[in-house]
């Protein structure tokens, strides 16, 4: 019988031990805490919990009137609440809030509720804090007064053709008056026709347009600082130090993150789909054959479409196009090569192609192509910009300069 | 499993090291640009160098009538000199190309002038492309009387223009056109050749009679016009250097005009009504002339395609005036204008892509081109009364007759590029209308 017992016992023990180290409990544990939280939390603060909810219910009024409420308190807070109701559109961003003050908040809830405030708001706001109104105002007289100006619609419909060319002559028509002087008197009676009026705006497109590349640019450049390291003696000795630990390790990061995302973010969570992507790329990385490497630089990921379109703009906003000429009938395609400063090395730009026009037309084009590239690496700063980190994918470019569209406009 | 996820995430992250070092030259980056900027190109033109004191005054009208010809074309815009980092000095092949990129000069005309003993002028000029560097094109020596001055200075100005644009230059080429005096009941008209600028005004007739339609020759040495000093309008030749003229052999007393000359410049096509019925003939020299087209309806306007084997002509015998083109030996018409409106007075551009005319719809006047299939017909300008264009020995720039409505409107030269751009009125003395191109002068 003992032998039974013993056998039971151990297989007992065993199956405890294997139970409690084995990791049962643990897990069982895991999901039920999540639970009891839950449900054990609930009757002291319950109430604390459920009214911030109402809060969020009637999160337009609520928020708003929580910083008056708090310096003024009771006697102010009706009018307080009264901006809330007017500024209901702003108060939307404050959602956080409910969460740090549950407490104060359930007392000035109700007075949110109460919905008699909207009349007595008018006064309010002249009497009540200076330092709060000013802020929340500002906004609200924008849709009030419209309401209010009643009569300003009118003249603004009357007067209508004045104010307009009050306002567009002075971005666009300064320059046009430079180029064409004695064409005003008769262009305004001719404005109908669609062919003077769309040969000259372009003038004033291409000014507006340039401008916005140099935000995504921007931050990689200092990314760029950073990973200046080996290739440039030259260069400015600031950046250098930091570099030069870390190059390596910096650019796994992206790199992994970056490949992959672009193909599909869902792989991020799956960790074998990411093994398997990077290790397709570490193939494809083989089979290309890295035939130069001389320089050892990260090729880095490939450009990101703002940082190709800042590059795009920099190089249109200097290609000027004589679209009465036979050149405009040509699309030449140019190559030249950057250093890492993103100049032009040896300001040497070929031509790779030209289609279309005749010798002089193509030599034209050609022209104009190089004048773009060359004149636009030095406008602003000394070099095309671009990032640093991914010159192996900037080194060589070419452009394909094409106006078709410049010609049919 | 979270060790093996570590496990995993470290492979991971360890795997980019190698390639990341040592992947490079993905091949070039490709890059389209289809839009650019259409403004006129900046260029230095610093006075040109009086190398003898007697030239000073000379510098600086050439250098003023370079610089004019260059910025008239609304291609180009002249840098102040007073933004020159460094003054020009000296005529010579060295240039500081940094100094002009800075001031964003994309050409550099350099120039010197001089003036031997016997009054003779003699113009070098270079001309750099600042971004590339290099001279565009080599350095060149013109030399001229100091009488024609003007004339060097638009070939100056004509080899820059040409270089830069890598068109046919213009610039040295002149007008015929008739000038207007007096009121609108009682306008004396008289031939008159000028520069295309407008400068050198020389009349070729005496105000007795109306002139209407001055055509040159493709050489630029006679005239073809109508005048009704008869009391009804035929056709005239006139020698532009001996101001010398003859009627165009036509027998009989019908009445001719619309003459122009075919590209041999001896054969000529022209209008004559016969029976209150206009048609298109053609004179060849020596012979008579040939009836071209046969229709019951008015054909007139007839202007030869540069390689002489088409004419483009404006009939009615659609019900409305519209262009058609026809063989230049005659035969079937072929329509090539369907647009609203009715269209006149077409001229075959020089370049032979354009045909530009005159269109009239809803009560305004129009200048237009289009291809000579009639497709992507383009209106250039739009006003109470435009017409007659002529176009620019190069075919770039379209000159014609703008007149102002009311009893006191007036007409006068403008000129617009084929683009639509650079409407500018052409400064004549007086009312002008009709102009009629001369080919690039020798």
């Amino acid at each position: 019988m003992r032998t039974y017992l013993y056998i039971s016992a151990a297989g007992h023990a065993l199956l405890l031990g294997v139970a409690l180290f084995g990791g049962f409990f643990v897990r069982e544990e895991l999901p039920p805490p999540e639970v009891a939280e839950v449900s054990v939390v609930s009757e002291e603060e319950f109430a604390a919990l459920t009214r911030p909810e109402e809060g969020p219910a009637i999160s337009d009024a609520a928020p708003v009137a929580q910083p008056p409420a708090q310096e003024d308190e009771t006697p102010e807070a009706p009018e307080a609440e009264a901006p809330p109701e007017t500024a209901e559109a702003p108060p939307a961003q404050d959602p956080d809030q409910p969460d740090a003050t549950p407490e104060s908040l359930p007392e000035q809830t109700p007075d949110a509720e109460v919905s008699d405030a909207p009349p007595e708001a008018p006064a309010a706001p002249d009497d009540s804090d200076p330092s709060p109104e000013p802020t929340a105002p500002t906004p609200r007289p924008a849709p009030r007064v419209a309401p209010e100006a009643a009569p300003p619609p009118p003249p603004d419909a009357e007067e209508a053709p004045v104010v307009t060319e009050s306002t567009t002559p002075d971005p666009a028509p300064a320059p046009e008056q430079e180029t064409v002087e004695e064409q005003e008197p008769t262009a305004p009676p001719e404005a109908s026709t669609e062919i003077v009026t769309e040969a000259e705006r372009p003038t004033t497109a291409p000014e507006s347009s340039p401008r916005p590349p140099g935000r995504p640019t921007r931050p990689i450049q200092t990314a760029e600082a950073e990973q200046e390291p080996t290739p440039q003696p030259e260069p400015e000795p600031e950046p250098e130090p930091e570099p030069e630990p870390e190059p390596e390790p910096e650019p796994e990061e992206p790199t992994a993150p970056q490949t992959p995302g672009s193909t599909a973010e869902a792989s991020s969570d799956s960790v074998s789909g990411a093994v398997n992507d990077a290790l397709a790329s570490l193939r494809d990385q083989e089979q290309s054959g890295q035939t130069a490497p001389t320089q050892g630089e990260p090729a880095g990921p490939p450009l990101t479409r703002g940082e190709r379109d800042a590059l795009r703009v920099a190089v249109q906003q200097c290609w000027n196009v004589d679209v009465g000429s036979e050149a405009a009938s040509v699309v030449v395609t140019v190559g030249f090569e950057l250093d890492r400063e993103g100049r032009v090395v040896g300001n040497d730009v070929r031509m790779i192609s030209a289609e279309g026009g005749g010798d002089s037309a193509q030599r034209t084009a050609f022209g104009a192509a190089r004048r773009a590239v060359l004149r636009c690496q030095s406008q602003g700063r000394d070099g095309f910009d671009l990032p640093d980190e991914k010159y192996a994918q900037w080194r060589n470019v070419e452009v394909t300069f094409n106006p078709e569209e410049m010609r049919l406009r | 499993m979270t060790w093996l996820r570590c496990l995993m995430l470290g492979a991971l992250l360890a795997l980019p090291v190698q390639p990341a070092v040592a992947q490079d030259n993905p091949g070039p980056l490709r890059i389209e640009i289809t839009e650019g900027v259409i403004e006129p190109l900046p260029i230095a033109i610093p006075t040109f160098i009086a190398e003898t004191p007697a030239a000073e005054e000379w510098a600086q009208r050439l250098t003023q009538v370079v610089a004019d010809d260059l910025t008239g074309t609304g291609l180009f815009r002249r840098i102040p000199q007073d933004a020159f980092i460094s003054p020009v000095t000296e005529f010579t092949p060295q240039v500081d190309y940094a100094n002009w990129k800075a001031i964003n000069a994309q050409g550099l005309i350099m120039g010197a002038v001089s003036v031997s003993d016997d009054g003779r002028l003699t113009v070098k000029f270079r001309l750099h492309d600042v971004f590339a560097e290099s001279e565009l094109g080599q350095g060149l020596q013109l030399g001229g009387s100091t009488n024609s001055w003007r004339r060097l200075a638009h070939k100056v100005a004509d080899q820059v223009y040409s270089r830069i644009t890598g068109e046919d230059p213009y610039f040295d080429s002149r007008v015929v056109f008739v000038s207007e005096r007096g009121p609108k009941n009682d306008r004396r008209k008289r031939l008159a050749v000028m520069d295309y600028d407008g400068a050198n005004v020389q009349f070729l007739t005496d105000s007795d009679a109306i002139v209407l339609n001055p055509r040159f020759s493709p050489t630029g040495d006679r005239v073809l016009y109508t005048s009704y000093e008869t009391g009804f309008p035929r056709i005239y030749e006139i020698n532009v250097g001996t101001v010398s003229r003859t009627p165009l052999p036509i027998p009989g007393e019908d009445m001719t005009f619309a003459p122009r000359y075919a590209p041999d410049g001896r054969t000529v096509v022209f209008s004559l009504t016969q029976n209150g019925n206009s048609d298109i003939y053609r004179l060849q020299p020596g012979g008579s002339p040939e009836r071209l087209t046969s229709a019951p309806s008015i054909e007139t306007a007839p202007s030869y395609s540069p390689d002489g084997n088409r004419i483009v002509f404006e009939s009615d015998r659609s019900g409305t005036q519209q262009l058609y083109v026809m063989p230049a030996s005659g035969g079937e018409p072929q329509r090539i204008s369907f647009g609203p409106g009715r269209y006149g007075t077409p001229v075959w551009s020089p370049r032979g892509d354009l045909i530009a005319f005159t269109k009239q719809n809803e009560g305004r006047f129009h200048i237009g081109v289009m291809r000579t299939d009639g497709s992507e017909e383009r209106l250039l300008t739009a006003s109470f009364l435009d017409e007659g264009p002529t176009w620019s020995p190069n075919g770039r720039v379209i000159m014609f007759t703008r007149e102002t409505a009311g009893a006191s409107g007036e007409s006068a030269l403008y000129s617009v590029d084929i683009s639509g751009r650079n409407l500018k009125r052409v400064s004549t003395d007086g009312a002008a209308s009709d102009p009629a191109w001369s080919p690039l002068l020798d």
